[in-house]
């Protein structure tokens, strides 16, 4: 069921429930309460009167909300109910109609009182003890009329949030990052570089949980903002920031701006058990990598000189040392294929608990540590609702940021919607779609990381079932070369273990599995949920 | 640390007193608005607002 179905329904049943209340002798009843003073009582009574039909007015609106969420659900498409619940900017009509009415006011009624700013400086002049220095700003506005220069306060507070308005339209964001990968429980640091034609360049209300230090121009159309702040793990983008401009008596215009240059920040889990991945000295402690298993095959890798074995390929014979007189021996090489991992990451269980996130977010990058340590090739494929994968590649940071990357990225908003909702708030959509794309994310992320849209809200489900086919299909596809698979995952029943056991077996490679759950039907190693590395090194004699 | 106090204190101030300049600047702007709105009567101010409204909106309508 669509949840918007949901809050349908609750909203039908609220209204219904206010209406029978509505009918209650409520008035009645609250007119056998009586106060002494005059004027409090009645006031009650007209409150007393009004409360049946104030609860009835709301039960109805209530109940003509509920009926118009229910069309809007059936008449539009996935994207625009998704545009229309997660909407940025809300247009609030009678707040806009008041602050018209506030401005205009002034503008058609102008009055004077008659009494001037020089007035009000005299009186100020007279003070005693020095005070009468006060009367100074008097005096240079004391060719105001005191009546008029209020009406123009109003008026003037307006055009200040005009120019706050359109500094923000006209000017340019320039971030600039220091670190982009880091751990969890460091610092990160970028500076927000800000230029505007017009003065009055707002400070932008940062979406996560950082601070930031001001540098700004007298007039404030330019400023530099250090930014710093410890950030959870996960990725963070700062291509899209919010402006909220008020000036009183107008209150929080709210404006999404682009910044001139992508911005990203990754933050990596911290791992516990540091001299498990990082060794002291690589020349007296065993390394990482010279436990991974390498198999001899056709690789052009020098792996050593052992004994003749009948069968054994002319070419790789090694013809010096029997020139020398020596024994028959052959030249080994290391195989291409078996230093290549594969690592499945099984993220399509909708009801998965953050703790289990979090185990295998740490596995995930303590493997990927480990093994591209001795140049071992990994490839990372991630079964969520939009499949995604990394080929193969040696590359620790280009591996650890796709995890991280991905790892949101099984939202519930569509693409379509998602684009929508960015639409709404900043108009064109082409250059976010570009850089989504050179970022390797989604549209629905991308509103995720850019802190645009806090909490997913469930509208659509998945079913694990159909998303794992789906996946599988797409792992088949996309695996070009074979390897050793291994699936990370946090359980799984024996129907989609099968699954995976076909696509392993269609492609020639050697399967694992890696789970904090006994996984059926298979040989799988269990992951240590404190400290997933462990479960790592483990891995590693097998 | 006291200095660092202090400059902060300074940009503070600097900062309000960035502000109250423009302010006062658009509160002249605005005074003056109204001054020269206040010798017409009622219909004349509504042909005036009404007609400048209309420009604005047309002008950005065109922009779009």
């Amino acid at each position: 069921m669509r949840t918007p179905l949901k809050i349908m329904l609750k909203r039908f049943a609220l209204g219904v429930f206010l209406f029978l209340i509505s009918l209650l002798p409520l008035r009645e009843a609250l007119l056998g309460m009586r106060f002494i003073n005059k004027d409090v009582d009645f006031v009650f009574v007209l409150f007393a009167i009004a409360v049946p039909h104030i609860i009835r007015s709301i039960a109805m609106w209530t109940i003509i909300r509920a009926l118009f969420l229910f069309f809007k659900m059936i008449a539009m498409s996935r994207g625009k109910v998704e545009a229309a619940i997660y909407k940025l900017r809300k247009r609030r009509w009678l707040k806009n109609g008041f602050y018209a009415a506030v401005v205009f006011l002034p503008l058609l009624f102008p009055v004077k009182g008659g009494t001037t700013f020089a007035a009000v400086a005299n009186a100020l002049m007279n003070l005693p003890y020095g005070f009468s220095i006060l009367a100074i700003p008097f005096v240079l506005i004391g060719y105001m009329d005191i009546l008029m220069a209020l009406e123009a306060l109003i008026v003037a507070s307006f055009f200040v949030h005009i120019i706050r308005i359109l500094s923000i339209k006209y000017g340019t964001i320039t971030p600039y990052t220091k670190n982009k990968v880091v751990e969890e429980g460091r610092k990160i640091e970028f500076l927000l570089e800000s230029r505007s034609p017009l003065p009055l360049f707002s400070f932008p209300r940062l979406p996560f949980k950082v601070s930031s230090r001001l540098r700004a121009s007298f007039l404030k159309n330019r400023y530099t903002a250090e930014v710093t702040g410890k950030l959870d793990v996960g990725y963070y983008r700062f291509d899209v920031i919010k402006f909220e401009v008020a000036t009183f008596p107008f209150f929080f215009s709210t404006i999404y701006k682009t910044t001139a240059k992508p911005i990203s920040i990754t933050v990596l889990p911290r791992i516990a058990v540091k001299n498990l991945v990082y060794t002291k000295n690589p020349y007296t402690v065993r390394e990482a990598g010279d436990l991974i298993k390498k198999l001899t095959g056709s690789s052009l890798e020098f792996a050593g000189i052992r004994q003749f074995i009948p069968g054994d390929p002319p070419s790789k014979i090694y013809w010096k040392a029997l020139a020398k007189g020596g024994d028959l021996l052959t030249k080994d090489f290391f195989s291409p294929a078996e230093d290549r991992w594969i690592l499945v990451i099984d993220a399509s269980n909708p009801h998965m608990k953050k703790e289990e996130i979090e185990t295998l977010l740490k596995f995930s990058r303590a493997f990927v540590e480990l093994f591209t340590r001795k140049n071992v090739e990994v490839s990372i494929h991630l079964i969520a609702p939009t499949y995604s994968s990394i080929g193969y590649s040696t590359k620790k940071k280009d591996l650890l940021s796709f995890i991280v990357k991905h790892w949101g990225e099984f939202r519930h908003i569509s693409h379509e919607g998602a684009r929508e909702i960015l639409k709404e708030a900043i108009g064109n959509t082409e250059e976010m779609e570009e850089r989504c794309k050179k970022g390797g994310i989604s549209m629905s992320s991308f509103l995720f990381y850019t802190g645009l849209v806090k909490k997913p809200k469930k509208v659509f489900h998945w079913r694990r079932k159909a998303i794992f086919a789906r996946s599988m299909l797409e792992l088949t596809k996309s695996l070009r070369k074979s390897g050793k698979m291994l699936v990370v995952t946090p359980g799984m029943d024996g129907g989609l273990v099968d699954q995976v056991k076909k696509v392993a077996r269609i492609k020639r490679c050697a399967l694992l599995f890696a789970s904090p759950a006994k996984i059926p039907n298979t040989h799988s190693y269990i992951i240590d949920k404190k400290t997933p590395e462990k479960s790592v090194w483990r891995l590693m004699y097998s | 640390m006291e200095v660092d106090v202090l400059m902060r204190l300074l940009g503070f101030v600097k900062r309000i007193a960035g502000e109250l300049t423009v302010l006062v600047i658009v509160l002249n702007a605005a005074y003056f608005l109204l001054s020269f709105l206040h010798i017409f009567d009622i219909q004349a101010r509504i042909t005036i607002i009404s007609s400048f409204l209309l420009i604005l909106s047309l002008f950005i309508l065109r922009r779009r």
